[in-house]
């Protein structure tokens, strides 16, 4: 099956789980023998993983035939092609992180930040863009035929005031680009509200079924009251559009019915899984026997921000230092209520108990996770929440809200409504107190992670395409 | 002809309250009152009433050729005094019947063989007497928590004074040659009898009755008939129909028509005379015991594997386990009444079995009974519950101290100068006990 995904960012461009989710869901079409293109709003990095191609104003389309013409340029992957596939997508990560290392983290605007969405586009920066782009392209294309001209280009940029905009709009450009020239698609497939107008601009003119995958919704991410109705009309129309909806939990499928008004029936869950199943760690006993002394990290992953719940976790914190002082929580990210939770800590006076770690890169949550007695994820409204899985694989056991995705495929981990700070607080001082639940949560859970994999929800995935044939 | 032993299993447990760690000390009450007495309430009206007045018309009906053994548990019966009394009142009149045969087994249905053989006995004794006092009878039959039955079971409940013993028909268990339809013994003790439960006849009730996806969905009377007209070639002559009562209206519910198929299957089986009904002590005179069967680990009734790990199978069971045996030293040094019966409640076997963590097919098995949310919740309050009772008992054993100290101190006559020194000696040594509670504490 040729499938066109239409997406916002891709490792190693990560601003939350949206990156991670789309490259293990490619990865698994791939391994099940899928080919997937990608289409991206920014992607100054090149990927080498057979059956997939990545398509970004950086990169433009090449058809089959060229794109193996240009890989004998490069001839680094042909050779390879009979290697593990795994294995191959692993090295393009380390030249990927390679490249990240040394560029920085210019032009890396998440659409969690999306300040500049009122702002129409007007048609003369349509076709400004449209213009810019098919020129970029070519010029990328004649460096590539020509390898000794060596035209020297510089990096394509969006316009400052309206970047999320032009990128939204860019996404469509090109998708039509390349469907123009290789319509053989089965399936267009559109991750969240960010590619919903490139879905509008390609439902008019193609009769390729479309497929929105949700991963979170605006009312997920600013709550019933707070949030950016243009996102939200954005959302409706999209939802309204697609032939099927991909929820990521029966979490995110209720708030579709219940707050866009979507039939049920036209709504499948594709739960996410494990990117990191392959080197999770062997480390139960080790990490059991800490000594007494040493205070227990517990640690919060995620954007302070209203969806994330930090409070409840600050909350949790005073109760669980009344009882057991000797333990450290660690905040790791960034958002618009940091400063409000810090003041909150200074407030509850038991700001010597907590360390901010800032925002974090993969590997940095990892280092964390890796040092830390437990994850607590206490997220008002959580689609899914792939960072609980992460900390699994990283065996330490997990709080995580009953309001979240992942508590339903999570057996043994500690369920907790976000307000329930009381219980909150008790699961923590719990698992620091008795060693034997504390393994029995560690074991079991990394059962159900390796129950979890890309290639089974890829598979689900597949089933569910099965309904347009 | 072939004997049919129809025996069921009656028990609830004490189910807690949810216990969190800051309410350790503060000595709330631990067990759920109200839904112990609403699950009691629920599962009178659907099981032991109806059950209870069906199986008591039967016995009347036919005095001599329908009989029936039933076990109670202690904490069973304690509920059916407290929250039902009238209840009590049928079963009394059940077992003033000489159809009807009541054996022991641990008052509080626990795990007590598989530890504590004095705690064995002790609850034996309990419930020997809760026997005679409700019921005026006497028995001389036992049957083990859960059927868990293993050849050193076999000796205690041998030492207990029992010459028959209830134990799962499981295939691997059964002496070569042999098939489950027969009585064994001890390989050591010839005189210990074994009855072994034919589980398939037996879950073919208990489980799959209501089972629409089963073979042989609906289970008629002649179906279930039929089966046994193919144990009449001589190869067989006991089946022990051994399940849990709650079979008749919880776990099949009336509406799949288990009552009326219980009233027909027992009528017809009265009148063909190529079988006959026997209680557990009658099957056990009369049959000799085939062979010795050697049962070299613990075997139960649960699941697919027939072995302990419904209740110890994880860490956070063995942990709770392990805990609450070694309240034991505390108890027995303080002898109080209310203690003891607090304890007990705890040692109840279901306590464990809401711990079990297998998510298989069995697991959800679990699930079903289990008045927590998960595993871990079961155990979290649980513990605590212990460390709360640990702390209480600590403070009795304190005060019990300080008066032994008062009452040597007025035997010597020294009530001196010499007291307050005394009373700081003998008060200071039972904190010591009570320290690996503080020390878990402040981890």
């Amino acid at each position: 099956m040729k499938i066109l995904m239409l997406g916002w960012e891709y490792p190693p461009m990560i601003s939350g789980g949206l990156a991670t989710a789309t490259e293990g869901l490619i990865n698994g079409l791939i391994a099940l023998g899928h080919k997937v293109t990608l289409i991206l709003p920014y992607f100054p990095f090149q990927v080498k993983i057979p059956g997939l191609k990545i398509v970004s104003p950086e990169n433009p389309f090449l058809l089959d035939e060229e794109f193996d013409i240009l890989n004998q340029f490069h001839n680094s992957y042909t050779n390879e092609k009979q290697k593990n596939v795994l294995e191959i997508i692993s090295q393009t990560y380390q030249e990927i992180e390679n490249i990240i290392q040394n560029k920085g983290k210019k032009n890396n605007i998440s659409h969690y930040n999306y300040t500049h969405i009122e702002n129409e586009l007007s048609q003369d920066e349509r076709k400004n863009l449209e213009y810019n782009l098919k020129n970029h392209h070519k010029l990328i294309n004649e460096n590539i035929k020509y390898k000794h001209l060596k035209i020297n280009l510089k990096p394509f940029s969006f316009s400052i005031t309206n970047e999320i905009n032009e990128k939204i709009y860019a996404l469509g450009l090109l998708a039509l680009d390349l469907l123009e020239k290789d319509p053989t698609y089965n399936i267009i497939h559109a991750h969240d509200w960010m590619s919903f107008t490139a879905v509008e601009m390609l439902h008019q003119k193609f009769e390729i079924p479309i497929v929105a995958h949700i991963h979170s919704t605006e009312i997920d991410r600013s709550g019933d009251i707070h949030n950016n109705q243009k996102i939200l009309a954005i959302e409706k129309k999209g939802l309204e559009a697609a032939d099927m909806i991909i929820a990521v939990s029966q979490y995110t499928k209720n708030v579709i019915i219940e707050k866009f008004g979507i039939i049920n029936n036209k709504i499948k869950v594709v739960y996410n899984a494990n990117n990191d199943q392959h080197n999770v760690s062997k480390r139960i006993s080790s990490n059991v026997e800490q000594k007494n002394s040493e205070p227990h990290v517990v640690t919060f992953v995620g954007r302070i921000t209203f969806q994330k719940g930090p409070s409840y976790f600050v909350f949790a914190a005073e109760k669980v230092l009344k009882i057991n002082p000797n333990v450290i929580f660690k905040v790791v990210g960034t958002g618009d209520l940091l400063p409000a939770m810090k003041q909150l800590i200074w407030e509850l006076g038991i700001h010597k108990n907590f360390i901010f770690e800032g925002f974090l890169n993969a590997q940095g949550v990892q280092d964390v996770l890796n040092s830390s007695s437990i994850f607590v994820m206490p997220s008002v409204s959580e689609p899914f929440g792939i960072v609980a899985l992460e900390a699994i694989a990283k065996n330490i056991p997990v709080i995580i809200s009953k309001q979240s995705g992942v508590s339903e495929v999570l057996n043994h981990a500690m369920k907790v409504d976000f307000w329930d700070t009381d219980l909150m607080a008790d699961r923590i001082l719990s698992i620091l107190k008795y060693t034997p639940i504390r393994n029995e949560l560690i074991e079991n859970s990394l059962k159900d992670l390796s129950n979890r994999t890309w290639k089974h929800s890829a598979q689900t995935l597949v089933n569910a395409y099965s309904d347009f044939n | 002809m072939v004997a049919l032993c129809f025996y069921f299993e009656v028990h609830q447990p004490f189910r807690i309250n949810h216990y969190r760690i800051k309410e350790i000390g503060a000595h709330k009450t631990y067990f759920n009152e109200e839904s112990n007495q609403n699950i009691f309430e629920k599962v009178a009206k659907k099981c032991y009433w109806p059950a209870g007045l069906l199986i008591a018309s039967l016995l009347k009906r036919y005095p001599k050729s329908f009989k029936v053994t039933f076990s109670m548990s202690g904490t069973f019966l304690e509920q059916c005094e407290t929250y039902d009394p009238k209840l009590l009142e049928l079963y009394q009149d059940i077992l003033s019947l000489s159809n009807a045969e009541i054996i022991c087994e641990t008052s509080h249905h626990s795990l007590a063989a598989l530890i504590d053989e004095e705690e064995f006995y002790s609850q034996i004794e309990l419930q020997r007497n809760n026997i005679k006092r409700l019921f005026n009878r006497k028995v001389t039959a036992f049957r083990n928590t859960e059927l868990i039955y293993s050849n050193h079971i076999g000796k205690l409940v041998e030492k207990a004074g029992f010459q028959t013993c209830l134990l799962e028909g499981w295939d691997p268990y059964i002496p070569k040659g042999w098939n489950a339809h027969h009585i064994f013994h001890h390989p050591e003790l010839q005189n210990l009898k074994l009855l072994p439960k034919s589980y398939k006849l037996s879950d073919d009730l208990a489980f799959r009755f209501s089972n629409q996806s089963w073979e042989s969905w609906p289970l008629t009377t002649e179906k279930y008939h039929s089966w046994f007209e193919k144990l009449l070639d001589g190869n067989h002559e006991f089946v022990g129909l051994f399940m849990d009562y709650e079979t008749f209206g919880e776990h099949q519910w009336a509406d799949t028509g288990i009552f009326e198929f219980l009233d027909r299957f027992i009528s017809n089986m009265t009148y063909d005379k190529r079988f006959e009904f026997l209680t557990v002590s009658e099957a056990a005179n009369k049959f000799t015991a085939r062979a010795p069967m050697d049962v070299n680990r613990p075997l139960s009734w649960a699941d697919t594997e027939r072995d302990i790990s419904a209740w110890l199978g994880n860490r956070i069971q063995e942990d709770a386990f392990e805990k609450v045996y070694q309240l034991k030293k505390q108890i027995r040094y303080l002898n109080d009444e209310s203690l003891t019966k607090e304890w007990r409640k705890l040692l109840t076997s279901d306590h464990f079995y809401y711990m079990c963590i297998k998510w298989s097919n069995d697991g959800d098995v679990h699930k079903y009974f289990s008045p927590f949310d998960s595993p871990y919740e079961a155990y979290l309050d649980y513990v605590n519950i212990l460390e709360d009772f640990e702390m209480k008992c600590a403070e009795k054993v304190r005060l019990k101290d300080l008066a032994q100290g008062t009452i040597q101190e007025l035997a010597q006559g020294n009530l001196g100068e010499n007291k307050e020194c005394t009373k700081t000696i003998q008060a200071s040594s039972p904190q010591k006990k009570s320290s690996p509670a503080s020390v878990k504490m402040g981890n």
